[in-house]
């Protein structure tokens, strides 16, 4: 596959799946695509399809079974654990419940890959931290314990912790998932600046809306392939149609993705 | 607890820890006044510096100053084995005694010395002897950390696994029954007497193997500070951010079945401070760094278990409670309030 200059992840006949050397179970066939620099990616398709394994793969914490992965042009395999952890960033499904960890305590975890052997939050950390808190809007509740924040803050916090981490690319599993409407608009405006400022953001996620109005780029992942794209491309070329294929509300969907166009 | 959240500015932290470290010394100086004999202060502090050789040196030399130390080391073992366990396993339940940990180092000693020639460990081997029981309780314990490991990776509900380990410690106790059962005379008098073991009942050659073994624990606590930290968020996060969690784990366990075994070995399974105290430290210091954690369940762990040990020696009085009655009356109450905190599975520490 070619890669271009600006491209600063991208896989390769990417086999992913789970279970050891013996009983390994591959999800889809090899999958190929790229984000470039200052994209705000979507990855799109139906649950269970592989798009929490992609992720995983993509990021170090999922073995993959063949093909490679691209990040600023070095193979992801070559890369050492803490080495990865300054370029990549990662935000799961799962929420963190720790009971008396402040919101500057959750941030400043995210200073893992750069501290010295015991955690030291020195001035550089320090000013790391304050800035991720500032840029996500929670400045106000930095002494607040993270069990009493809303959904919304949470995710916030958590975004600011991969911030802390100054890592170039941003991987989320689908962050708009436990949010309220106004909510999920607040946290995908914040993640589309933070990609206008020059991360580059791979997220998960269930919303068409926000795949097609707000993001760059798309992966929609089928079952036998990845079609990969603009929005408009995708919409036009008909590959959005193919995930309802199966169905039964197939001919509706259709009409509604009409409206995008 | 009296101190309401966001109350305690981080400044004050310095402050605590004084005051702690002053507690921790006026506790182990009060427990080498106190016994059941009456010896007045001034006489005890005579027989510690100046040789004397009367029976009062011998009563401060021999027994209440190896016990006293004995009961801080034991606090600090079990406190920081509890408070590594309650992160690796993201468990605020999780603890040496309470998971079967504790079980498990008894089971290694049981088949030391059942299983073996008694004379191995009561013969003139002595020093080596108590490496032996003391390694055996070390692979009990890690056996079982990887077992509960095994289990709470495919199960997420902490009672489940808290209702498991308990099961678990009952069989390993059962098992150990049946070997009591099985074996000699002379075996079972040895075993027998490991199992009165308490505080004070150490040799000078057992105390050096603990205090040893101890401080190689708290060593390597200090160096997982980071990890521990990191580990809060999860395997997966911490995983992402840097952190080898395979190793990481490794030493986690390898540090905790050092810690629980060799209280074990020596003073046999000691209950609820490994779980209490953590949770004690988190609520003084209200915060979740390990950076204060760490330090926290030492000096902690420390005064509990000194304290624990002056009420058992029921000042004055001839009669001695068991260690582990006075342990479970504080743990308890501690173990009940996390359960009530705990009903819908919200919070995890």
């Amino acid at each position: 596959m070619e890669v271009r200059d600006s491209s600063i992840l991208s896989f390769d006949s990417l086999e992913i799946g789970y279970g050891s050397r013996n009983r390994k179970r591959i999800l889809l066939p090899p999958l190929s695509a790229t984000a470039n620099r200052g994209e705000l990616v979507a990855v799109i398709g139906r649950n269970g399809v592989g798009k929490s394994t992609l992720l995983r793969s993509l990021i170090g914490l999922q073995p993959f079974y063949g093909g490679n992965i691209i990040i600023n042009n070095e193979n992801l395999s070559d890369i050492p654990r803490l080495e990865l952890a300054r370029r990549i960033g990662y935000i799961s499904t799962e929420i963190i419940r720790v009971s008396n960890m402040t919101v500057y305590d959750l941030v400043a975890l995210g200073r893992f890959p750069h501290t010295n052997w015991i955690g030291r939050i020195d001035n550089k950390s320090n000013e790391a931290i304050a800035n991720a808190i500032s840029k996500t809007g929670m400045s106000k509740l930095e002494r607040r314990y993270i069990v009493e924040l809303s959904d919304g803050e949470r995710q916030r916090v958590m975004i600011a912790r991969v911030l802390a981490q100054d890592a170039d690319i941003m991987v989320m599993d689908e962050p708009t998932a436990f949010l309220d409407l106004p909510g999920k608009y607040e946290i995908v405006n914040l993640i589309r600046n933070l990609a206008r400022s020059g991360k580059t953001i791979i997220f998960s996620t269930h919303d068409i809306n926000v795949a097609l109005k707000l993001t760059d780029r798309i992966w929609l992942i089928l079952k036998d392939r990845l079609i990969e794209g603009s929005p408009d491309e995708l919409l036009k070329n008909g590959s959005l149609e193919s995930m309802f294929e199966s169905s039964e509300s197939g001919a509706d969907i259709k009409d509604y993705l009409k409206y995008f166009l | 607890m009296s101190i309401k959240k966001n109350d305690l500015p981080g400044r004050s932290k310095p402050l605590i820890f004084i005051i702690m470290g002053f507690l921790l010394v006026l506790i182990f100086i009060l427990d080498l006044f106190l016994g059941s004999v009456n010896i007045r202060p001034a006489e005890v502090i005579r027989a510690i510096f100046r040789d004397t050789g009367s029976d009062i040196e011998t009563i401060v030399m021999q027994f209440r100053l190896p016990k006293a130390i004995t009961s801080v080391f034991v606090g600090i073992a079990l406190s920081l084995s509890g408070l590594q366990m309650q992160t690796i396993f993201r468990n605020p339940l999780a603890g040496p005694y309470i998971l079967g940990v504790s079980s498990g180092a008894s089971l290694g000693v049981a088949i030391v010395i059942l299983g073996f020639s008694s004379g191995l460990v009561l013969s003139g081997l002595q020093g080596f002897g108590n490496w032996i029981l003391v390694i055996s309780a070390w692979a009990g314990a890690g056996a079982v950390m990887m077992l509960i490991m095994f289990i709470s990776s495919r199960l997420r509900d902490i009672m489940t696994i808290l209702i498991l380990g308990i099961m678990l410690a009952s069989g390993l106790t059962a098992i150990v029954s049946i070997m009591q059962y099985f074996s000699s005379e002379s075996m079972l008098k040895a075993y027998v007497i490991w199992t009165m073991g308490s505080l004070g009942n150490l040799s000078s050659g057992q105390l050096n193997v603990l205090v040893i073994s101890v401080s190689t624990g708290i060593f390597i606590s200090i160096l997982s500070i980071k990890r521990l930290n990191a580990l809060l968020l999860g395997e997966n996060y911490a995983g992402s951010m840097g952190l080898n969690v395979k190793a990481s784990r490794t030493i986690v366990f390898v540090c905790t079945s050092i810690l629980a075994g060799s209280v074990t070995a020596f003073c046999g399974p000691i209950g609820f401070i490994g779980i209490a105290v953590p949770h004690i430290v988190r609520n003084i210091f209200k915060t979740s760094d390990h950076a204060i954690l760490v330090p926290g369940s030492i000096l902690a762990g420390g005064i509990v278990m000194t304290a624990s040990d002056i009420v058992s020696q029921l000042p004055g009085s001839e009669s001695v409670l068991p260690i582990n009655s006075v342990t479970s009356l504080i743990g308890i109450p501690v173990v009940i309030w996390i359960i009530l905190r705990n009903r819908n599975n919200s919070v995890l520490f």
